[in-house]
């Protein structure tokens, strides 16, 4: 006869699991339910335009970034829907004015975002003006897209900081070599001219030769500029990508030894395509690009955390590297987000003043304090509505975009942060962009490979290496080897006297032997199927300002022969353990402190370290998982036989069974925390506390039940369903858990 | 029978009037109580000042009461609002002094309310206390009158002596109010500048009660704006006044020192400011720079202004201010006198004002002095409490103690002083007669990076942080001592150094170990602190006090959010800084004050929750099983041996592995464990029990009963088990 309390168990188990699992189901699914409420309770969405060359490689990628934005914040903002309209950028004129018209007068977007070319900007940043309507570019750097229109912002410098910083660039690091500067009858090239020219000329140098090369169709055209650039020189292509790629290959071809500058559009897709059309195939494309230097707005090499972090999501979600106008237009949709968030959108039928008030909000973004973090640096506008910051510095290694090996920074407090700055900018070291004072980041090329893990501990969370540490950079850095430290060294370790040494004209590499104890913290909540990282982070020793970034090297990575750790073996400690993953990068090492100073509170300051860091991901071998579980299968086949055999003639008290599995999961329950440290449940306790409560569930059934109908009925049907259960239970574990 | 009748009727009535004299002495009849009547500026501009009159007089007196100092005495409080106006004080002093039931006024607050009042209470026979009326002739003419401040002549004569010797200005201008107060801080001023050769190139006043008032202060502003340097502005006036010319001369970009009298340092002097954009638009905008003599600086304070502080926060939720704090006194030494004195109906209320008068004017020197939270209480022969102004600058709209101070020497006997090394002399200087000390305020600053290698076996943990400095003159840090550092710490060369900024800054990073002493009592609940402390070994509290930095704020929290690096297991609770006063032997006989400055780092566990689940689940599930063991019949003995014996397994399992992971510590949670130990204890009792009477063939029906009650007693134990566990 079954006990009274029995159904009362029942009742509860009736009633808790449906609530349990609506709840789950809710936290999961939650954003399907506000869809759909947004489409039963007809929310005004917020739209936002977007114009870019949509049928280019680049703006799918365009496309894929500011879809990445909106999956971050669901698609919505201020608990309203988000619409993305898209056009297409020709770089026409006219397509640019239809486009225009047809965004502001046909939908209801309150802010563009594009458009992609400066002939589409410029032609529609007039319609906008007069319509009133607020357009953020993150790609067309001439002046006269954001000039006299205060409806148009920009969310990358400018052509005229580019041209500066090529300058600059020019005049620190090849001063002594004759320049020459190629340009064209056009507006956009005609302004890196003229800022290019003062700046060399304030910097004390002279441009040997200039030349237009608006027409260089001819052979003789061609011939005659080829004739005037001086060998050994330096050329500065201020041109646009067209002209530019002509001019190049016409460069490349005459064998001359010279080195090239180009500007942000020699880093585009259009340009490569360009190029492809009027270079030599029998040469190769990389023949043409190899060593060319040119300005981007954006590369890893200048990026922050939050660049790494999106490079990292983008790379995940679209299995490529986002270019550097992606980056850009994730920035802007950031930006116009941010500014919407502000503003206080009335019903879509005020749209004219919907748009004010963008406007107006965007202009709030007018200083460091009200700066919104980007990829690069803090993002604010001047008066013009530009924001000044640096280009990143490239340079085409074949056909591969790689950084520069000097970049620039903004610094963040001048007083603090570069000693005596007059001194910085007459030395070349720090250069002072529309008052904005930005200093030179050396690169130092860093690899480390032929990883030896001669011992791993995992109790004490310690391992002992033995690697090769190269670094490269360039020729003439003080470069001292005292200067860093790995941080996660149990001991300091001095790398000692290189056991390799390279100095050329332009790079000096050195490479070193490294061996000592590295912390290994480990996170063993996921236990068994947590990793252990075998880490490596090298950093610049304690200073306030960041001069030096540690960049992976790109000539290594690209290396067929390149691996990291030697053998991919492991000590005899590590047994049950693989290499699942190897990976470099570069990141920050942050530390939010004002550090006393009343300036620094006031700002948005941080000390950022630029980090190199190797991880190697270990993960335990599938027995090794398979054995963490096997005392819980036991568990789950005892169960089973209980159920199989229910009820037993042969053992009048089928109590005992339950009892018996109670036990086991108890003294395997206290196998494990005496194993394990105790700051964390571990993954696998979830399932040996679930157990705990089924063992008891089934102990109250065959107490409770005995050998009613009722309960051989719940024992019949449980033969079939239990293993279904237990099988979907798995894999549901498996699935939330074990996810590596 | 019938004596048997009478028993029961005497032990009844007796038993009721037990019962009776038990309610009455518990709940006594209610005699009518005596008041304090607390005078002040209870509403209108200046409502702030009554606002903390009124609190720190209720924070006394319920803490008075608490402690049972006033033992069959009812004393409860009134308060009255004069409005800071003479008309109305006089009004309302008329209505104390005809209220029999008031034995004391504290207040007024304004000097010339004061004045007319205080008249009328030396007539009545009415003791007063104020705390913030400064007037000399107040408590000098009036044998009824108290004050727990110095008065408007030591206020000048700080005043002059922190401009000439710690601000090192020798020009001074004046600005003043023609009113009293005014007047009387100026003429107090002018004298105590002719003593210390200090010249006034500049003097300038209006009289804000006529009509020509605004058009004088118009005329200051103009003239003000052409003058290049008229040395040190000092503000003898009100607060609204001073601002209106400040707002109009004192900017960013101008290099003004301005210096104000205690009026710049209540709520309502930054409330005048906040009115203008500018100031709300960037905090500290005028104010920024200001100097004020205060009447006090609760930093200042020693122990007991450390315990109000932390009481008066915990109370009201906010910091205290020096209003809140004097008045505090001022109510104590009211309180002190009632507790000494008879107030009995019977004597009238005459007498009693008299006794409690003269119980107040008993407090004549430090040995007599009553220990308050601004320091030792006891009069002058102007019944005024002598005691050293304190001068206050403005950050970010907080008045904090400038970096020099003057305090009264004498913490250490001069004679003895001498004979230790390190707490020497100092310079002293004789100000209002008596000899000072400069104290140097240090403030300190601290920005935790990391956390590392918590070892709750070692008890020791690696911390890396920055530390700052913010300081005038510059002080020998290597004789810093840290007591909790594994090893001695040596601070190294200042990662950044600055002089640019209010007071000079060194900045240090450190990374050391330090010992804990970690409370594991509360596993998983518990909450982990990480202290780092330091002190001056060669300089006592008298030279030197550690404060905790503007930038970091007295009372918690840093001032940006990511404060708590990250530690696997654990999340921030919370960030305390805040001075101690730590005495040291410096020989045998003579100890010391020292300022320790100590931050406390605050961690709780995370998942805890979770890491409570780990065991309580297996071990609630236990309990279960136990519980079903009471339903399996006879025939299941078997089970039952295997039931009991792997849940003490189990029970026994858990308890050893909490005791070899937390060796030493006294957990709360064994007390869990010896529960259930003493249930599967009960539970097997019973069940064999039952086996056994079943056996000798006993009564069913007992035996029904005896595992009803297993049934029932269970649940119930385990109720109330866990209804103790919990209170534990």
């Amino acid at each position: 006869m079954r006990h009274p309390f029995v159904r009362y168990i029942y009742i509860g188990i009736i009633i808790c699991v449906p609530l349990l699992s609506g709840l789950i189901f809710l936290h999961a699914y939650g954003h399907f339910f506000s869809s759909l409420s947004d489409f039963f309770f007809k929310k005004d969405k917020i739209h936002i335009a977007l114009v870019a060359p949509l049928e280019s490689k680049t703006g799918q990628q365009i496309r894929n970034a500011v879809e990445l934005y909106l999956n971050g914040i669901h698609h919505r903002v201020k608990g309203r829907p988000v619409e993305l309209h898209y056009y297409n950028d020709i770089q026409s004129a006219e397509n640019a004015e239809e486009t225009a018209l047809e965004i502001i007068n046909e939908s209801e977007c309150l802010v563009v975002l594009g458009h992609h070319s400066n002939i589409e900007s410029v032609s529609a940043g007039k319609i906008y003006k007069k319509n009133e309507m607020p357009a953020i570019t993150a790609s067309a750097s001439a002046e006269a897209v954001t000039s006299n229109n205060r409806w148009y912002f920009r969310i990358i410098p400018n052509a005229r900081v580019e041209a500066m910083l090529i300058a600059h660039y020019l005049a620190k690091n090849f001063s002594d070599s004759a320049i020459t500067l190629l340009y064209e009858d056009e507006a956009y090239s005609q302004t890196l001219m003229l800022h290019f020219i003062a700046t060399i000329n304030r910097r004390g140098l002279v441009i040997n030769n200039q030349l237009n090369i608006s027409d260089l169709d001819g052979e003789e055209a061609a011939n005659s500029m080829i004739s005037r650039v001086t060998p050994e020189s330096i050329v500065f292509i201020a041109a646009s990508a067209s002209q530019g790629a002509k001019a190049l290959t016409l460069l490349k071809n005459s064998g001359k030894k010279i080195t090239i500058f180009g500007p942000e559009e020699f880093a585009t897709e259009n340009f490569i395509t360009l190029l492809e059309k009027v270079a030599d195939p029998k040469k190769g494309i990389g023949f043409y690009l190899n060593n060319l230097y040119c300005a981007t707005p954006y590369m890893s090499a200048i990026a922050n955390d939050e660049g790494h972090l999106f490079e990292k999501k983008f790379i995940r979600a679209y299995g490529e590297p986002p270019v550097w106008e992606a980056a850009c237009y994730y920035d802007a949709l950031d930006m116009a987000i941010e500014a919407i968030e502000k503003t206080v959108i009335e019903r879509m039928t005020h749209i004219k003043e919907n748009r004010r008030r963008v406007r107006d909000a965007l202009d709030g973004f007018f200083s460091s304090r009200e700066a919104l973090e980007g990829l690069v640096e803090d993002l604010y506008f001047n008066s013009d509505r530009d924001v000044i910051r640096p280009y990143a510095m490239a340079r085409y290694f074949e056909s591969r975009l790689i950084s520069a090996p000097l970049q620039y920074q903004t610094i963040l407090d001048e007083k603090t942060d570069t000693g005596d700055l007059f001194e910085g900018i007459m030395k070349g070291s720090a250069i002072n962009m529309d008052g904005r004072v930005m200093r030179n980041i050396s690169i130092i090329y860093t690899w480390i490979d032929d990883i030896s893990v001669e011992e791993i501990d995992f109790k004490n969370e310690t391992c002992s290496l033995q690697f090769h540490l190269s670094l490269r950079h360039i020729t003439g850095l003080e470069f001292d080897a005292g200067k860093f430290y790995f941080a996660d060294a149990i001991e300091d370790i001095s790398p000692g006297k290189p056991i390799m040494e390279e100095v050329g004209p332009e790079m000096t590499s050195h490479t070193y032997q490294i061996r000592g104890r590295f912390r290994m913290p480990s996170d063993f909540s996921r236990f068994p199927f947590d990793r252990r990282i075998v880490a490596i982070r090298l950093m610049n020793k304690e200073t306030i300002t960041n001069t030096v970034r540690y960049l992976p090297d790109e000539l290594k990575i690209a290396r067929p022969d390149n691996r990291l750790v030697k053998d991919k073996s492991l000590p005899g400690s590590a047994d049950g353990w693989r290499i699942t993953a190897q990976s470099c990068y570069e990141d920050f090492a942050t530390k939010h402190s004002h550090l006393g100073l009343y300036r620094f509170a006031e700002s948005n300051f941080k000390i950022n370290h630029s980090r190199f860091n190797v991880e190697i991901d270990l993960t335990r071998k599938y027995y090794s998982i398979a054995g963490a579980f096997l005392p819980i299968i036991i568990i789950l086949l005892g169960l089973y036989l209980l159920i199989l055999k229910y009820p037993d003639e042969t053992n009048p008290s089928s109590a005992t069974m339950p009892i018996l599995l109670f036990i086991v999961n108890g003294l395997y329950h206290g196998f494990l925390l005496y194993r394990f440290p105790w700051n964390a449940l571990m993954t696998l306790e979830y399932g040996i506390l679930t157990l705990y409560l089924v063992l008891l569930f089934f102990e109250g059934i065959v107490i409770g039940g005995g050998k009613s109908a009722w309960t051989v009925k719940v024992m019949g049907a449980l033969k079939f369903f239990y293993p279904i259960c237990t099988v979907a239970g798995c894999v549901v574990f498996y699935l939330i858990y074990g996810g590596m | 029978m019938t004596l048997k009748k009478g028993m029961i009727a005497s032990i009844g009535v007796g038993g009721v009037i037990l019962i009776l004299a038990l309610i009455i002495q518990r709940f006594p009849v209610q005699t009518e109580p005596y008041y304090i009547a607390i005078v002040g500026p209870m509403a209108g501009e200046d409502r702030e000042n009554g606002i903390s009159m009124q609190e720190s007089a209720k924070l006394c007196l319920d803490r008075v009461k608490k402690e049972g100092k006033l033992k069959g005495k009812r004393i409860e409080l009134l308060y009255f609002n004069d409005q800071n106006d003479r008309r109305t004080a006089l009004k309302i002093a008329s209505q104390i002094t005809g209220d029999d039931r008031i034995l004391f006024v504290i207040g007024h607050f304004y000097s010339m309310s004061a004045e007319v009042a205080g008249a009328m209470y030396r007539r009545s026979g009415i003791p007063a206390i104020t705390a913030s009326a400064a007037s000399d002739t107040l408590t000098a003419t009036n044998d009824w009158y108290f004050r727990t401040i110095p008065d408007n002549t030591s206020i000048a004569r700080y005043t002059a002596n922190y401009i000439s010797h710690i601000l090192k200005k020798n020009r001074v201008s004046i600005i003043y109010d023609k009113g009293d107060y005014g007047a009387s801080i100026f003429r107090s001023f002018k004298a105590a500048a002719g003593e210390l050769a200090i010249e006034i190139p500049s003097q300038w006043s209006f009289d804000k009660e006529s009509k020509e008032g605004q058009r004088q202060i118009n005329s200051i502003i103009a003239e003000l704006r052409t003058l290049k340097d008229p040395g040190v502005l000092y503000f003898a006036t009100q607060a609204p006044e001073a601002v209106q010319i400040l707002s109009s001369v004192k900017y960013p970009g101008t290099d003004y020192t301005v210096i104000g009298p205690d009026t710049f340092c209540s709520s309502s002097f930054i409330t005048h400011f906040n009115r203008y954009p500018s100031e709300r638009r960037k905090c500290g905008y005028f104010t920024d720079g200001i100097y004020a003599i205060s009447p006090f600086l609760s930093e200042m304070g020693g122990k007991t202004t450390h315990h109000f502080v932390n009481d008066y926060e915990e109370r009201y939720g906010k910091k205290p201010s020096w209003v809140a704090c004097c008045y505090y006194d001022a109510m104590l030494m009211a309180v002190n006198a009632i507790e000494k004195s008879d107030i009995e109906e019977a004597l009238g209320v005459q007498k009693i004002r008299r006794t409690l008068r003269d119980r107040l004017a008993d407090h004549t020197s430090a040995d007599l002095a009553i220990d308050g939270v601004t320091g030792k209480l006891f009069f002058d022969q102007n019944r005024t409490i002598k005691r050293p102004y304190y001068l206050g600058y403005y950050k970010y709209q907080k008045l904090t103690p400038y970096f020099t101070q003057y305090t009264v020497s004498g913490e250490v006997a001069p004679s003895e002083r001498k004979k230790v090394k390190g707490v020497g002399l100092e310079d002293e200087r004789i100000i209002d007669n008596r000899p000072h000390t400069e104290t140097r305020i240090v403030y300190v600053g601290f920005d935790l990076n990391e956390i590392e290698n918590v070892n709750f076996e070692r008890k020791t943990n690696t911390l890396d942080f920055y530390l700052w400095f913010r300081f005038q003159e510059a002080f020998d840090k290597q004789a810093l001592i840290f007591p909790d550092a594994v090893s001695p710490i040596q601070l190294g060369d200042p990662i950044i150094e600055d002089w640019t900024e209010p007071g000079n800054l060194s900045t240090f990073h450190i990374r050391s170990d330090f010992k804990e002493t970690f409370d594991l009592s509360r596993y998983p609940f518990d909450t982990a602190s990480l202290t780092v402390r330091f002190y001056d070994q060669n300089r006592s509290r008298q030279q030197m006090i550690f404060l905790p930095d503007i930038l970091q704020s007295p009372f918690g929290e840093t001032t940006h959010k990511e404060w708590m690096p990250s530690l696997f297991g654990w999340r921030g609770a919370g960030l305390k800084c805040f001075e101690t006063i730590k005495t040291i032997f410096l020989s045998e006989k003579i100890s010391a004050p020292f300022s320790e400055y100590v931050v406390r780092v605050l961690l709780k566990r995370d998942q805890a929750p979770g890491l409570a689940a780990r065991f309580l689940t297996p071990l609630i599930l236990l309990c279960g099983l136990l519980y079903l063991s009471h339903f399996i019949s006879g025939k299941g003995r078997g089970p039952l041996g295997i039931l009991y014996t792997g849940v003490t397994l189990i029970i026994a399992m858990y308890h050893l592995l909490v005791h070899t992971h937390f060796p030493g510590a006294a957990m709360h949670m064994r007390y869990i464990f010896y529960m259930l130990y003493g249930l599967a204890f009960l539970s097997a009792t019973i069940t064999l029990v039952a086996l056994f009477m079943e056996k000798e063939g006993v009564n069913l029906a007992k035996i029904r009963v005896l595992r009803q009650a297993g049934r029932i007693g269970f649940p119930l134990l385990l109720f109330i088990g866990g209804i103790a566990l919990f209170l534990v």
